[in-house]
C-alpha cells in the first residue's frame, strides 16, 4: 500500500497525467479504427520518445496498449467489423443486440466490463506478480501444446447447430495457419511459390476480410430496409445496460476477467485466445445456450472483459522479469532498455518508484478510460443513423487502409478481399467464422510447442504428460472434449 | 502509395526512357520524402535502432524518413529490388532474405540485385544457461552434450550459427530448439525446459541481472558494453560468431550520384553520439560499416549459412 501511494505521488503531477491521458485517448482510437493495432502505433512513437523522461515515456505507451482493448468493440458491436483481432468474438453477439436496439447496452457493459477487468487486473499486478510470474517458467513446449489443445477443444462449444460444421472451419483455419516458413526448417509451405504468401497470412488480413469486407458484401446486397437496425434509445444514458442485461452480466465479467488474466501472463496466450476462451466457457454455463449468436449479453461481457484483464497480464512477466509475453509487451520492454532501464527484480528494489509509479497509472487510465468511454458510446451509436450507403464506402476504405498499415504490402490487402469473399459465401452457407480465427491462432503455436517437445525429448511422447502440469493440461483436454461431445439437452434451435 | 506504385509500373514499361531524366534527378535528390523497406514488424530492437539512425539520417538530407515494415523478409527484400532505382525507396537488407531464404524456395532477387549503402551496428548475441544449471561454463555445457543430448533455443537459424560453429569445432551436437519469439527462448532456458540460449541484449539482460540465467559468453565477435567482464567464444579458444551487420541498401540501377549522397548522410548519423547511445542501449554495437566492408562481411557469411542449412537438415534447392 505504501508502495502504492509513492507511485501516486509519482503520477499525480499534470505532466505525467497528461501523458497518460495522451496514452489511453490514442489507444481508445486505434482501438476504434480497424486494422490500425498499437504495434505499429508504439513503434512510431517510441523514436519520439528518446528524449522524454522515462516514467512518462513508459506511462504513455502503456496506456496505448490497454486502451486499445476498449475501443476495439466499438466497430465490433456497431458494423460488425473487429476493431482489433482480440474483439473478433464480440462481432458475434455485440452486432446483434445491435440489431435489437441494443448497441448502446452492448457497449455500456463492455465499457463496464473493461473497466472492472482493468481494475482488476492491476490489482493483481500490484499484489500478485511475484508468485504470478513463476508461473511463465512452468510452462515449456508440452504444457503450452496442451493448454493450447484445451483452447482448440472449446470450439466443440461453439457450434450452434453441427459439430461437423465447427471442425470443418476449424479445419480451415488450422490449413490457414499452416501457410508460411515451417517452423523448424524456415521452408515456406502452401505458399504456390508466391512470395507474397511465403511469410504466412496476417491475422489483421484475415480477420478484417472474414468479419470486415465479408459484412459490407453483406449490406451491398441488402435493401436499406431489410437490415433492421433498431435505433438505439438517444437519452443521455442510453448506454445504461437494463437490470436484467446487468444481472446476467455480472458472472460473465468476473469469470472472463480472472480466465483473461491468467492467460495474459503467459507468453504466446494473449488476448484474442483469451477472449475466444470467454465465449466458449459462457456458452458452455450458460442456461440459453440458444441465445448465443443472436445476442446474448453474455457473450459481450464475458470476452470483452477478458481481452483487457489479458493485456493486464501481459504486463506480468514484463515488469517482473523483463519478459515480454508477446509483440506489444516486446516493443515496451525496447522502450525501457532505450532509456537503459532493464525490467525486472533490480528495478522494482532500485527504481520502486517507477515500477509504482507505473502501476499507478495504470488504475487512472483505466478510470480515464472509462470517463472517456461512456460518453462516446452515445456518439457512437449515432453512426447507426447514417445512410449505410454513405457510411459503407468510409468503412471499406479504412478497414483497407488499416490493413495495409499493418502488412505494409499490396498484398496483404488483396487477401483480405479474398477472404472477404470467402467469409461472405461461408456465412450464406451458415458456418461460423469465429472458429476460424480461433484455429488460425491456435494451430501454429501448437505446431511449434509439439516440434519443440519433441526435439527436446529426441521423439519420445512421453514429454506431454511427463510434468504434474502436463499431465493436468492433458486431463482438462480429455473432459472438454468430453463435455463438449456430450449431447446436449435438446434446444430449441432456429433453423 | 498507389500513385507510387503505378508510377513504378509506368517506369517499369517505360524502361530506357526514364533514365536520363533519373540522372537529371540526381541533383535535386532527395526532394521528397523517403521510403525505409525494413524486413521485420516493427518495435523490434533492429527496427527500433534502425528509427534511431533514420532520424539523424533525415535531418541530413532534409526530408523525412519514412518506415514500412513489411513482417516476410523475402517479400520486404523483393520490393527492395523492385522498387523503382531513383533513391527514394531503400531498405535494410537481412541475412535471412540474403542469404538464407534463396537456398529454400526461388526469390525474385539475387545478391547482385542490391547496392550496399554502409552499414550502422551489429547486433550482439550471448550465450547462456539456467543459473544454477548442469554447466557453468563453455567447457562443462560442451563436457555435457559428451554425455547426454544437449539442446539450444533461439528463434531464428541465423541466431544459431555460432552454437553450429562451437559444435563442429568441439565435435558435439547443440539440438535447435526455434522459437516464436525472442523472450521465449530466454524464457525455456530460465524455465529448465531447453538446455541453452542464444540471444540479443534487451531479452536477456534483465534474467541475467536478476540472476536466474548464467551468461557464459559472448556469441559475436564483441564483448557485450554491459558486461564487459565476459569473453567471446572466439577469446575461449573456439572459432565460432554470430554475425548479423545491419546496413541499408538500394537497387543496384540506382544512380552513383544519389547512391553516394544516401551513404555519406547514413555514414554521418551512424557515428552521431546520440544514436550511437541508443544502439547501445538496445543491444547492438554501433559500428559505421563503409559499402564495401558490409557487402563484403555479408556475403561473407555465405559458406557459414550453407554448413548451417545441411546441419539442421535444412533442404537446399
Amino acid at each position: 500500500m505504501e508502495n502504492l501511494l509513492l507511485g501516486f505521488g509519482q503520477v499525480l503531477t499534470p505532466a505525467k497525467l497528461l501523458w497518460c491521458f495522451l496514452g489511453v485517448f490514442l489507444g481508445t482510437v486505434i482501438g476504434i479504427l480497424p486494422g490500425l493495432g498499437p504495434l505499429a502505433t508504439m513503434a512510431i512513437l517510441l523514436p519520439m520518445t528518446f528524449k522524454m523522461e522515462v516514467s512518462s515515456a513508459i506511462i504513455m505507451l502503456c496506456g496505448i496498449y490497454y486502451g486499445v482493448a476498449y475501443g476495439g468493440t466499438a466497430t465490433s458491436v456497431l458494423m460488425r467489423i473487429p476493431g482489433e483481432a482480440s474483439s473478433v468474438v464480440t462481432c458475434l453477439d455485440g452486432y446483434m443486440m445491435a440489431r435489437r436496439g441494443r448497441a448502446g447496452a452492448a457497449l455500456g457493459i463492455a465499457a463496464i466490463g473493461s473497466f472492472f477487468a482493468g481494475t482488476v487486473g492491476t490489482l493483481a499486478i500490484s499484489y500478485l506478480s511475484p508468485p504470478l510470474a513463476r508461473l511463465v517458467f512452468a510452462f515449456g513446449p508440452a504444457e503450452y501444446t496442451m493448454l493450447m489443445l484445451a483452447g482448440l477443444c472449446a470450439v466443440t462449444y461453439f457450434s450452434g447447430t453441427s459439430i461437423l460444421r465447427a471442425l470443418l472451419m476449424a479445419g480451415l483455419g488450422l490449413a490457414l495457419g499452416c501457410i508460411g516458413p515451417d517452423p523448424m526448417t524456415a521452408e515456406p509451405r502452401l505458399s504456390f511459390g508466391l512470395v507474397d504468401l511465403s511469410g504466412g497470412i496476417d491475422i489483421v488480413s484475415l480477420a478484417i476480410g472474414l468479419f470486415g469486407v465479408s459484412e459490407l458484401l453483406f449490406m451491398a446486397r441488402r435493401r436499406a430496409e431489410e437490415l433492421q437496425i433498431i435505433a438505439p434509445p438517444a437519452r443521455l444514458l442510453g448506454f445504461l445496460p437494463s437490470r436484467q442485461e446487468a444481472r446476467r452480466s455480472a458472472g460473465p465479467v468476473a469469470r472472463g476477467t480472472v480466465l483473461g488474466f491468467l492467460i495474459g501472463v503467459l507468453p504466446g496466450g494473449g488476448a484474442v485466445f483469451a477472449s475466444f476462451l470467454s465465449y466458449a466457457l459462457e456458452r458452455k454455463l450458460s442456461k440459453r445456450p440458444e441465445e448465443f449468436g443472436t445476442g446474448a449479453v453474455e457473450g459481450v461481457a464475458g470476452p470483452e472483459s477478458a481481452n483487457n484483464a489479458g493485456t493486464a497480464g501481459a504486463f506480468v512477466p514484463l515488469l517482473c522479469m523483463g519478459l515480454p509475453a508477446n509483440a506489444i509487451t516486446a516493443v515496451l520492454l525496447n522502450a525501457f532498455m532505450v532509456h537503459g532501464v532493464s525490467p525486472g527484480p533490480a528495478m522494482i528494489e532500485r527504481q520502486p518508484e517507477l515500477f509504482w509509479g507505473i502501476i499507478a497509472s495504470m488504475y487512472l487510465g483505466n478510470l480515464m478510460l472509462l470517463v472517456l468511454n461512456l460518453p462516446l458510446i452515445g456518439l457512437l451509436v449515432r453512426v447507426l443513423e447514417i445512410p449505410r450507403a454513405w457510411l459503407s464506402p468510409v468503412i471499406l476504405l479504412l478497414c483497407l487502409v488499416g490493413v495495409y498499415s499493418s502488412t505494409g504490402d499490396a498484398s496483404g490487402v488483396a487477401l483480405c478481399v479474398a477472404f472477404g469473399f470467402l467469409g461472405y459465401f461461408l456465412r450464406r452457407r451458415g458456418y461460423d467464422l469465429g472458429i476460424v480465427i480461433l484455429a488460425f491462432v491456435l494451430g501454429p503455436i501448437i505446431e511449434r510447442s509439439v516440434r519443440q517437445a519433441l526435439t527436446i525429448a529426441d521423439g519420445d511422447p512421453a514429454i506431454f504428460v511427463q510434468s504434474p502440469l502436463a499431465l493436468g493440461l492433458a486431463v482438462l483436454v480429455a473432459v472438454i472434449l468430453a463435455a463438449g461431445l456430450w449431447p446436449r439437452r435438446p434446444a430449441v434451435v432456429p433453423a | 502509395m498507389s500513385r507510387r506504385r503505378l508510377l513504378l509500373g509506368a517506369a517499369a514499361a517505360g524502361g530506357a526512357l526514364a533514365l536520363p531524366r533519373l540522372a537529371a534527378a540526381a541533383d535535386a535528390f532527395p526532394n521528397r520524402e523517403i521510403t525505409v523497406i525494413m524486413p521485420t514488424a516493427p518495435g523490434g530492437g533492429a527496427d527500433v535502432s534502425l528509427r534511431g539512425v533514420l532520424a539523424p539520417m533525415g535531418r541530413i538530407l532534409g526530408v523525412p524518413m519514412v518506415v514500412r515494415n513489411i513482417a516476410n523478409p523475402t517479400l520486404a527484400t523483393a520490393q527492395i529490388a523492385s522498387a523503382r532505382p531513383d533513391g527514394y525507396t531503400i531498405g535494410l537488407l537481412g541475412m535471412t532474405a540474403l542469404l538464407l531464404m534463396p537456398r529454400l524456395m526461388s526469390v525474385p532477387y539475387k545478391t547482385e540485385d542490391f547496392a550496399f549503402l554502409g552499414g550502422f551496428a551489429e547486433v550482439l548475441y550471448g550465450l547462456g544457461m539456467k543459473a544454477g544449471g548442469p554447466a557453468s561454463s563453455v567447457e562443462e555445457l560442451i563436457a555435457l552434450a559428451k554425455t547426454r543430448r544437449v539442446t539450444c533455443s533461439s528463434n531464428v537459424i541465423v541466431n544459431q550459427l555460432a552454437m553450429i560453429q562451437l559444435g563442429n569445432r568441439a565435435g558435439v551436437k547443440f539440438h535447435w530448439v526455434p522459437t516464436n519469439a525472442q523472450a521465449e527462448a530466454v524464457a525455456q532456458v530460465a524455465g529448465g525446459h531447453v538446455d541453452a540460449v542464444v540471444q540479443s541484449p534487451p531479452e536477456m539482460t534483465p534474467l541475467i541481472r536478476s540472476g536466474q540465467i548464467r551468461f557464459l559468453a559472448s556469441a559475436c565477435n564483441n564483448r557485450w558494453p554491459s558486461f564487459p567482464e565476459v569473453k567471446t567464444l572466439r577469446e575461449m579458444g573456439y572459432e565460432a560468431a554470430n554475425f548479423v551487420p545491419l546496413g541499408l541498401a538500394c537497387p543496384t540501377a540506382t544512380s552513383e550520384a544519389i547512391r553516394e549522397k544516401l551513404s555519406a548522410a547514413l555514414a554521418q548519423a551512424a557515428t552521431d553520439p546520440e544514436t550511437q547511445t541508443t544502439i547501445t542501449n538496445l543491444g547492438g554495437w554501433p559500428r559505421p560499416m563503409t559499402p564495401e566492408q558490409i557487402r563484403t562481411d555479408m556475403l561473407g557469411q555465405e559458406p557459414m549459412i550453407t554448413a548451417a542449412l545441411e546441419e539442421a537438415g535444412m533442404r537446399r534447392r
